[in-house]
């Protein structure tokens, strides 16, 4: 995972997390907050505090389109993801493998234009084959796999950079 | 007795699941009716028969279609046409059992001033107030009655057409504004004043009444907490009533429906203010929102009753002398923004976790990727809970609260949290003032914690975004169907 920023009610938050096995660690002011992650289902997660005598915190979260919908421990929280454009790391355009896996097909290229929900890859798990989709429209890049590569849980797979509506696209369809 | 056999609901959302839910366990066929953008709710599916129809207000149309699919009864829950004398009259036409009072009982209080003679009549204490008339006559009433007062419209209704004015130059500029709303929004410009009772509570009497001439009353609900005099926490019993003041309240209630000839499900609404005195406001003739507080605390089914009322039965032994055991506080939850002027909100419901377990009651039509209009009522749910007292059902509706996550459209969920939270809320230090008093700095949300954030970004490496149809979300672990990452045997 990578530097993300995210914007409520005006001020922008410059989030520092990382994912390592089932740990979760948040960079903030120098300081470092450990947490360990369990996923329960689809968009829901318990968050538990080592430092905290294993305390539990029961997560939802769901994105829709750059607006963030989490809801912990019984509160809600609406925010923006601000993706930062052409800087390395930023933004949340990257995909990565959920599990290890082998890749069966690579259905785009670097520098092709996606829609949300298009299958960009195909991997093969236990036995079981899995798509990963764009989460939004974008261009590809950072792609480098190829049939039959080994990917590892957590490997990044791509990047998909989200591409500024032109104003001319109107005109020309009208 | 002969409850009916087959019942149209001419109503949606949560009131034509909730009848539906008793209809089924009565063994009474549902038909149900929808509008093209409802085509999938789950008040549709909850029937076993369902209409297509141009509109949920049209009472000849929604007659045919009762008739065409052999109904003999129709409900019409709250809101739309459940208190339209056209609608009782179509329905009788057209051979059905409304299921509500006679047209007589509902034209008398639907109109403020003939319920307002009818109750002077009865010995049911009113606010005092006055006629209607001209801007001048009511300046120089309101110097009778003493400011502030009520600037109300005869025709208005459920905190609608209604404003307090503090001396006669605002008095003269709100009456144009209110008139010309009043004539625009009910047909009718007519306003008349009433006294302003001061930290009044809201407090109402269930009512029911049989075709064999016996009137009971199932106790008071407290609804104190309003916001722009719409009620949001309702309970029972109020923590401002005691046995005695209960039992003058009742016989009030009573009066008042007795006094109009009423039949079936009413409630009967007063303002109570100091010194236990109590004021009618007004009669609202059908199923109340908050009628699950009722049903807690007395083990009484009210659309049971109904049915059976209206099926020609007398009322059971456990509504004629009813008792009350323990408490129960009913929120209702409403898309709205709570820090802005509790301003309606509309989105896509992307992800839905409702709460239960014992003394949890969900009364709710919801369904992930439901989109959630500014078309109908914002009221999305509401959570009902009964403790053995009232401090165990606030704990048990903040549990409650905390467990309801709805996610894609802004709820008042947190604030309702927060008003639960309120010291003053505790001890039952309740009126109608209590938001503005209490809550009026409220905002939601402003700073994201490290936990939230940290729990963000991983959700966000597992791809938890919203899909084009808009149902549940992109989860490349959905098209596997149940696996969990790192093997199957960590649990």
């Amino acid at each position: 995972m990578t530097a993300r920023t995210f914007e409520i009610q005006g001020d922008k938050v410059d989030v520092d997390a990382r994912r390592k096995g089932d740990r979760l660690t948040l960079e903030e002011n120098g300081e470092t907050r450990a947490w360990s992650a369990i996923r329960v289902g689809t968009a829901e997660f318990v968050v538990r505090d080592d430092a905290d005598s294993g305390r539990n915190h029961s997560v939802h979260a769901i994105r829709d389109d750059s607006t963030w919908w989490v809801h912990v421990d019984g509160r809600t929280y609406r925010f923006k993801a601000v993706v930062e454009r052409g800087g390395s790391g930023g933004g949340g355009g990257s995909l990565a493998a959920p599990i290890p896996a082998t890749v069966v097909e690579v259905l785009v290229a670097n520098g092709e234009r996606v829609e949300t929900d298009q299958v960009l890859l195909v991997l093969s798990a236990m036995k079981m084959q899995l798509e990963i989709r764009a989460p939004h429209g974008g261009n590809v890049a950072d792609l480098e796999l190829q049939a039959d590569d080994p990917v590892d849980g957590g490997q990044q797979l791509l990047t998909i950079v989200p591409v500024e509506e032109e104003p001319a696209a109107e005109e020309e369809a009208s | 007795m002969s409850l009916p056999r087959r019942v149209l609901i001419a109503n949606r959302g949560e009131i034509a699941v909730r009848i539906a839910r008793t209809c089924h366990a009565t063994g009474i066929e549902v038909v149900a009716v929808y509008t093209e953008p409802d085509t999938g709710s789950p008040h549709v599916l909850a029937a076993q028969r369902a209409v297509q129809v141009d509109s949920y207000t049209d009472p000849e149309a929604l007659c045919e279609v009762a008739v065409a699919t052999e109904c003999d009864a129709i409900h019409p829950g709250y809101g739309f046409l459940s208190e339209n004398p056209a609608f009782v009259r179509a329905a009788k036409a057209a051979g059905l059992v409304f299921i509500g009072p006679p047209v007589a009982a509902m034209e008398v209080m639907g109109s403020k001033t003939r319920a307002r003679a009818a109750m002077q009549a009865a010995g049911v204490p009113v606010v005092p107030g006055t006629e209607p008339g001209t801007a001048a006559e009511l300046v120089v009433a309101a110097d009778e009655l003493g400011y502030p007062v009520f600037l109300k419209a005869v025709a208005g209704g459920g905190g609608k057409g209604m404003s307090i004015v503090g001396d006669a130059e605002e008095l003269e500029r709100v009456y144009r504004q209110a008139t010309d709303e009043a004539a625009k929004s009910f047909g009718d410009g007519s306003i008349f004043l009433e006294r302003v009772v001061a930290r009044p509570r809201h407090i109402e009497i269930q009512v029911f009444a049989d075709t064999h001439g016996n009137t009971t009353a199932l106790g008071e609900r407290e609804c104190s907490i309003q916001r722009r005099h719409q009620k949001i926490i309702e309970e029972a019993p109020s923590p401002g009533v005691s046995t005695e003041l209960r039992q003058r309240m009742s016989e009030a209630a009573i009066a008042a429906a007795e006094a109009v000839g009423y039949v079936g499900a009413g409630t009967i609404e007063f303002l109570l203010g100091d010194n236990d005195e109590f004021f009618f406001l007004e009669m609202n003739t059908r199923l109340q929102v908050e009628h699950p507080v009722t049903e807690w605390i007395t083990g009484l089914d009210l659309v049971r009753l109904q049915l059976e009322v209206a099926g020609g039965a007398p009322l059971p032994a456990e509504a004629l002398q009813p008792s009350f055991t323990g408490h129960a506080i009913e929120c209702r939850v409403y898309a709205e923004d709570p820090g802005a002027g509790h301003l309606p909100q509309a989105g896509r419901l992307m992800l839905m976790r409702e709460p239960s377990g014992p003394g949890v009651r969900v009364d709710a039509a919801l369904a992930e990727g439901q989109e959630i209009g500014v078309h109908f009522d914002p009221m999305l749910a509401k959570v009902s809970c009964w403790a053995r007292d009232r401090g165990g059902a606030i704990a048990r509706m903040r549990e409650a609260l905390k467990g309801y996550v709805l996610l894609g459209v802004q709820t008042n969920l947190d604030h309702l949290q927060d008003v639960l939270a309120v010291p003053a809320f505790a001890k039952g230090d309740l009126t109608t003032a209590f938001l503005d008093e209490h809550m009026s700095q409220w905002h939601s949300a402003s700073e994201i914690p490290p936990l939230v954030a940290a729990a963000t970004a991983l959700a966000d490496r597992y791809g938890a975004a919203r899909n084009n149809s808009g149902g549940a979300v992109t989860d490349p672990w959905s098209t596997l169907g149940n696996f969990r990452l790192g093997g199957g045997d960590q649990r």
